[in-house]
């Protein structure tokens, strides 16, 4: 059942910043991972290591790290980062299908047109490429692999600037549709992401860098989000290693670095209910 | 102190075998794997990943199978692997320094055979090497000093070889063939199929599609010694043969299932025993 978004007094004008702050110069997109933990499937990890001007793509085994299988793909591909702890994603829900990334910069500057591949890494096989218009990064994949989101950066001078879209995976094509909070005028939002956690379809994320922190509810069966401010006036000290995590009891955590439970969202009604004044 | 390498009874024209199985069909050996298992080392394993026309070298956890490091170099590469059961002779004593060979997938045999020897804590390129001819690597002195290489010296028959030492110190390729003394021939011919190193000697078992042979390789002294098997002719599970030293520092060959087939006493390379029907 798809589930409403409602209005909730802490989220007005949640995500729609307009100053553009330090952290935002390294982009909202925490960019591709190569090598290092790739994203893991069962008793599979999956890599993606550049050499040259192609990349490997690796099925890994995790007991003993013996090199599965593995194929070649021109250029320089990544798996897609979605937030600064290094949290990866991209497997689509049928565990075979990873999706690849480019970097959103080429060179210096944004690149103009993005591409992302699709691989069977079962087959070891290139199962589709996709090219969009414009920089492009990924954000989520709805879990029945009909909607890929992707942060589109909006400003070659200021980087830090994005829009969330949406990308129709069976009719192929990028929605016209910005996906924001319905609330807000502003489809422009500014912000590096913190901490990804996922439940029931919906991709919460925690972003910081700007004045004021803030989470980034999306609802990647429906094509909408929810912005929802934290009660703090300036961001904290440790922000980055902050986590959010969603407990039993249908709630969004935002955890401290020592574990310490912040701030206490419920995921219906997208209200806090609790805070610490000081984090 | 130098070990004398000694004149044994059994070893004579050891490792000559006249016959040449068809193995060759598919191009000379390379020695060297990509992919896979690589070399296991403690915690790590180290492979050598094709990309395009580059090689990504990488260090990977085994546990977790994370890819803790890579290096790209241009080239195609490989790990040596000198028998199924040895993938850990290119790795130098100080455990961080790994050889890497070159690989080709012609049918004839290279002009030039060139290896690397890579930094596997830092991820550089310590040095290359350049060798004329077609050659694998086949063993490395514990000192460094030497590196051995199998030489392939005829593009008719890719089992026939000779073993050659590569002096690390002088950069360069002793004229000398490492072969037994004991015989004048120094073209082998051979698959190898087990290799132990102890002491400094590496001890590789070779089917030859005729009788099978042991190479003693005497890696610090630049010398080697057959040991032919008592064998008339090849025994139909050879491959599935290892070579292990038992509790007295003997050399084994042991059977499939374990059984010890052949036992070589170590200082005078001469056969103790042996079972008649492997």
């Amino acid at each position: 059942m798809r589930r409403r978004i409602l209005i909730v007094l802490a989220a007005g004008l949640a995500c729609a910043i307009g100053a553009t702050t330090a952290a935002s110069a390294g982009g909202p997109s925490p960019g591709i991972s190569q090598g290092v933990n790739g994203i893991v499937s069962g008793n599979e990890r999956y890599v993606a290591v550049p050499a040259g001007a192609s990349t490997s793509v690796e099925a890994v085994t995790r007991n003993g790290g013996r090199i599965l299988r593995f194929m070649n793909i021109k250029g320089q591909w990544g798996i897609p980062l979605v937030d600064f702890h290094g949290t990866t994603e991209g497997l689509l829900p049928d565990g075979r299908t990873l999706l690849l990334a480019q970097s959103v910069f080429s060179g210096d500057t944004l690149r103009k047109n993005t591409s992302f591949k699709l691989v069977d890494v079962k087959r070891m096989k290139l199962q589709r490429t996709i090219r969009i218009r414009g920089a492009f990064a990924f954000d989520a994949i709805s879990p029945d692999a009909r909607y890929l989101y992707l942060v589109e950066y909006v400003s070659p001078e200021d980087p830090g600037l994005y829009r969330v879209r949406a990308y129709d995976l069976n009719r192929s094509r990028l929605l016209a549709k910005i996906v924001a909070d319905r609330r807000s005028w502003e489809t422009g939002m500014t912000g590096s992401p913190v901490s990804r956690t996922w439940k029931d379809g919906w991709a919460y994320t925690l972003y910081g860098g700007n004045a004021r922190p803030f989470i980034h509810a999306l609802n990647t069966r429906g094509v909408e989000a929810v912005c929802i401010n934290m009660p703090w006036k300036s961001s904290p000290k440790r922000l980055f290693d902050f986590r959010l995590r969603s407990d039993g009891d249908g709630h969004v955590v935002v955890r401290g670095p020592n574990g310490r439970s912040l701030v206490v969202i419920d995921r219906k009604t997208f209200r806090i209910v609790s805070a610490v004044k000081n984090p | 102190m130098r070990r004398r390498v000694l004149t044994i009874a059994a070893g004579v024209l050891c490792s000559l075998a006249a016959a040449m199985p068809a193995a060759g069909d598919g191009g000379p050996p390379q020695g060297a794997v990509q992919g896979w298992d690589g070399l296991a080392n403690g915690a790590v394993r180290y492979v050598a990943v094709p990309v395009g026309d580059w090689t990504s070298v990488q260090v990977i956890n085994r546990s977790g199978g994370r890819v803790v490091q890579f290096l790209g170099i241009k080239g195609r590469w490989g790990i040596p692997l000198v028998a199924v059961d040895s993938p850990g002779d290119a790795l130098l004593r100080d455990a961080r320094t790994l050889v890497l060979a070159q690989v080709s997938y012609g049918r004839t045999l290279r002009k030039h055979s060139s290896f690397v020897f890579a930094d596997m804590k830092r991820m550089r390129i310590l040095r290359r090497i350049q060798v004329s001819g077609h050659m694998t690597f086949d063993a490395i002195s514990p000192d460094a000093r030497y590196m051995y290489l199998t030489e392939y010296v005829s593009p008719q028959n890719f089992t026939a070889y000779r073993v050659r030492a590569f002096d690390l110190k002088a950069n360069r390729l002793l004229p000398k063939i490492v072969s037994d003394r004991t015989t004048w021939e120094t073209t082998m011919q051979g698959w190898p199929v087990s290799r132990v190193n102890r002491d400094g000697w590496a001890y590789t078992l070779y089917a030859t599609g005729g009788r099978p042979f042991i190479h003693a390789l005497d890696t610090r002294h630049v010398a080697a010694v057959c040991i032919n098997l008592p064998w008339g002719s090849e025994p139909r599970y050879i491959y599935d043969y290892r070579v292990r030293f038992d509790r007295d520092g003997h050399l084994v060959v042991r059977g499939r299932h374990g059984r010890a087939l052949v036992t070589v006493d170590r200082g005078s390379l001469r056969v103790l025993s042996s079972v008649r029907n492997p």
